[in-house]
């Protein structure tokens, strides 16, 4: 498998200041020096609660906010420092479906102009651009009759199906996916995750789905990877992880994570204590130190790296192993 | 764990809100018991009329709030039937034998007071002394494994995280130990870990007290997780009802098992996902017959000419569908 996109050391850190008169100022670390790659045809699936910096990640990758440090690539070609031309035609190459369809869409415009501008906007022959269009709603199963129609009159599902649409009429090589079925029911997800399926192995795509829900992202992904305040925990194939967690944190989603059937309830849990440390003042060592139940001295001192167990499979805790 | 003496029995239960579109039917003929001691939790999408049932015998349905409503039938609790209370005897009930806890614990909680005045102010109602009433309130802090509780107790709302609130909230509503604890949505907004916690916590309370809780939810997974019985909801209707067991492993109605299909398990090789064609039917329109016909891959004409009554196929598995009864 070939490598499609990569983040390499990427931080972006926010500023805050305390008052207009205070010079002093602290930073929200909302995405610390992470590395990860997306192949060709993969679905990597970014987890972690809210506050992670999972869609920071995904803002990110889309050059709607530039990075502290640190570099990404499409194919090779450098996000961060591209010039308006290179970022044109790299926006084609990654598009993006957000969590909410109804606030994603245009409320005052119908459907067919929500696709048409897209097409427009990159220059398409108009001729192209109506056989593109009744092709893309082929294949999210919808008619066209809803391209006369607006945003509310769709149902939820129908809106996420014409966001998917929508970011691959220009036919992008990723998809960044941010919590695209957070907002439906169930029967609904199922219709989206479906979709999205499918479309993946016609259209060879490569997805960067995030998510905080456990059994999606198991569904859909190849390989996981989860962030906690920031930083990356873990990262490896999907059952692997979910499975054989070496990290707390994961072992603390994957059993803390709502079970399939009544039969698997009280297994063998790995509660966390407390909650999440605010962003703004984060702890010493290892971010997870203060709710783990495993830490040591070190975990207190020294914050653990990314390091490779098996191949493929990475994780940053002092005590892998040994838990 | 459950005597056969149900603290909540809903009879023949029909809800109908007055709309622009018309009068909307968002309950209709729904019969369920909690029994004393039990976790009971309602499922069903959004809109299947969860959660109007619950704030239907909560009485929070007024004509302020809804105005030209129209609710029928019965709700007992010990020998009274609610929906016919006074309003101030329906005061009494509230807090004290029933309580609620909603989806979001912020909009629950008054910015403008600390937490656990907000607590305190529930327990005095029972004409406890000031002191002994801080103390109940410092003791539920506790029991709640609310971190640092001295210093929580005098923290605002907005100054807790979610995690906290949701115990505060839960607090607040056990503070006067009701028979009852009805929970709508209580983790949705809340992340895994802390998800786990609260329901970790809601077990606990439920065998430490004995109390019934009633949860509502859209997530299988909180079933699966805490529930003794289920019953399941779709378009104001009952459709399914039994142990939560036999839910999962027996389900019988379409609606229910197409629904535990289309839950995410496994991984993407192993299979798709079922998906429920079609949407729901206009609330506005009286139905004739099985609401879920025009969705359901085995309906037949008997569907479409009469409704399936909520009828008991097992002991303790009601299913209201026609297919059911046909086979038996």
């Amino acid at each position: 498998m070939s490598i499609l996109a990569e983040a390499s050391n990427l931080k972006k850190y926010f500023e805050i200041n305390n008052g207009v008169f205070r010079k002093d100022s602290t930073f929200i670390k909302a995405v610390d020096d992470i590395s990860f790659t997306v192949n060709h045809r993969e679905t990597l699936g970014l987890v972690g609660e809210s506050g992670s910096g999972k869609s920071t990640v995904a803002r990110l990758f889309l050059n709607l906010i530039h990075p502290t440090a640190g570099e990404m690539r499409l194919n090779g070609i450098d996000i961060v420092g591209a010039d308006s031309r290179t970022m044109k035609m790299l926006r084609q190459q990654i598009g993006i479906v957000f969590q909410d369809p109804s606030v994603s869409m245009n409320p005052r415009a119908t459907i067919e102009w929500s696709l048409r501008r897209p097409l427009l906007t990159n220059g398409k022959k108009k001729v192209e651009i109506d056989s593109q269009i009744g092709d893309i709603l082929q294949k999210v199963n919808l008619g066209m009759e809803v391209l006369t129609r607006y945003p509310h009159q769709l149902s939820g599902g129908q809106q996420q199906r014409i966001s998917v649409a929508r970011a691959l009429l220009l036919q992008p090589q990723l998809l960044v996916l941010d919590e695209p079925t957070s907002a439906l029911d169930i029967s609904v997800q199922a219709q989206v995750l479906n979709v999205l399926l499918e479309l993946q192995g016609e259209f060879d795509l490569a997805y960067l789905f995030i998510s905080h829900d456990l059994n999606v992202v198991r569904y859909i992904s190849d390989r996981v990877a989860i962030m906690y305040l920031g930083k990356l925990m873990e990262v490896g194939p999907v059952d692997t992880v979910l499975e054989h967690a070496l990290h707390p944190y994961s072992r603390a989603l994957a059993s803390g994570s709502p079970p399939l059937s009544p039969h698997q309830r009280r297994r063998n849990r790995l509660l966390l204590s407390n909650e999440p440390t605010s962003m703004i003042d984060l702890p010493s060592g290892c971010h997870l130190h203060p709710r783990c139940p495993y830490k040591k001295g070190i975990c207190v001192k020294v914050p653990p790296e990314l390091q490779k167990v098996e191949k493929g499979h990475m994780a940053a805790c002092h005590r892998i192993g040994k838990i | 764990m459950t005597d056969r003496t149900p603290i909540l029995s809903v009879r023949n239960l029909e809800i109908k809100f007055k709309t622009p579109a018309g009068l909307v039917n968002a309950v209709n003929r729904v019969d369920f018991d909690i029994q004393t001691g039990e976790i009971y939790a309602l499922v069903g999408e959004t809109g299947c009329g969860k959660s109007t049932t619950a704030h239907a015998v909560m009485r929070l349905i007024n004509s302020i709030n809804a105005p030209g409503h129209q609710i029928k039938g019965k709700v007992g609790y010990k020998n009274l039937d609610l929906l016919s209370l006074p309003d101030e005897e329906m005061c009494n009930i509230r807090g004290k034998n029933i309580s609620m806890i909603f989806q979001n614990p912020l909009d629950s909680l008054n910015p403008l007071y600390k937490a656990g005045y907000q607590i305190y102010e529930a327990i005095v109602l029972d004409r406890i002394a000031k002191v002994d009433a801080w103390h109940r309130v410092l003791d539920l802090f506790k029991d709640l494994k609310i971190p640092d509780p001295e210093r929580s107790i005098s923290s605002y709302p907005q100054e807790l995280s979610g995690g906290m609130r949701q115990r505060v909230m839960i607090g607040m509503m056990l503070s006067r130990r009701p028979k009852l604890l009805i929970a709508d949505e209580p983790t949705t907004a809340l992340d895994v870990t802390i998800q786990a916690q609260i329901l970790n916590l809601i077990l606990a309370l439920r065998d430490s007290l004995g109390m019934a809780v009633w949860v509502i939810t859209h997530d299988f997974g909180i079933v699966a997780e805490i529930a003794d019985r289920v019953g399941v909801m779709y378009a104001g209707v009952l459709v399914e009802e039994g142990d939560v067991f036999e839910i999962f492993d027996n389900p019988i109605h379409p609606y229910t098992r197409m629904l535990l299909e289309s839950l995410p398990q496994g991984s993407k090789h192993d299979k798709r996902l079922c998906t429920i064609p079609g949407t729901l039917p206009d609330p506005t329109l009286d139905i004739s017959g099985c609401p879920f016909q025009d969705r359901c891959p085995m309906n037949y004409e008997k569907c479409s000419r009469k409704t399936p009554p909520l009828t008991m196929i097992r002991t303790g598995h009601k299913t209201a569908c026609h297919l059911a009864t046909k086979e038996v």
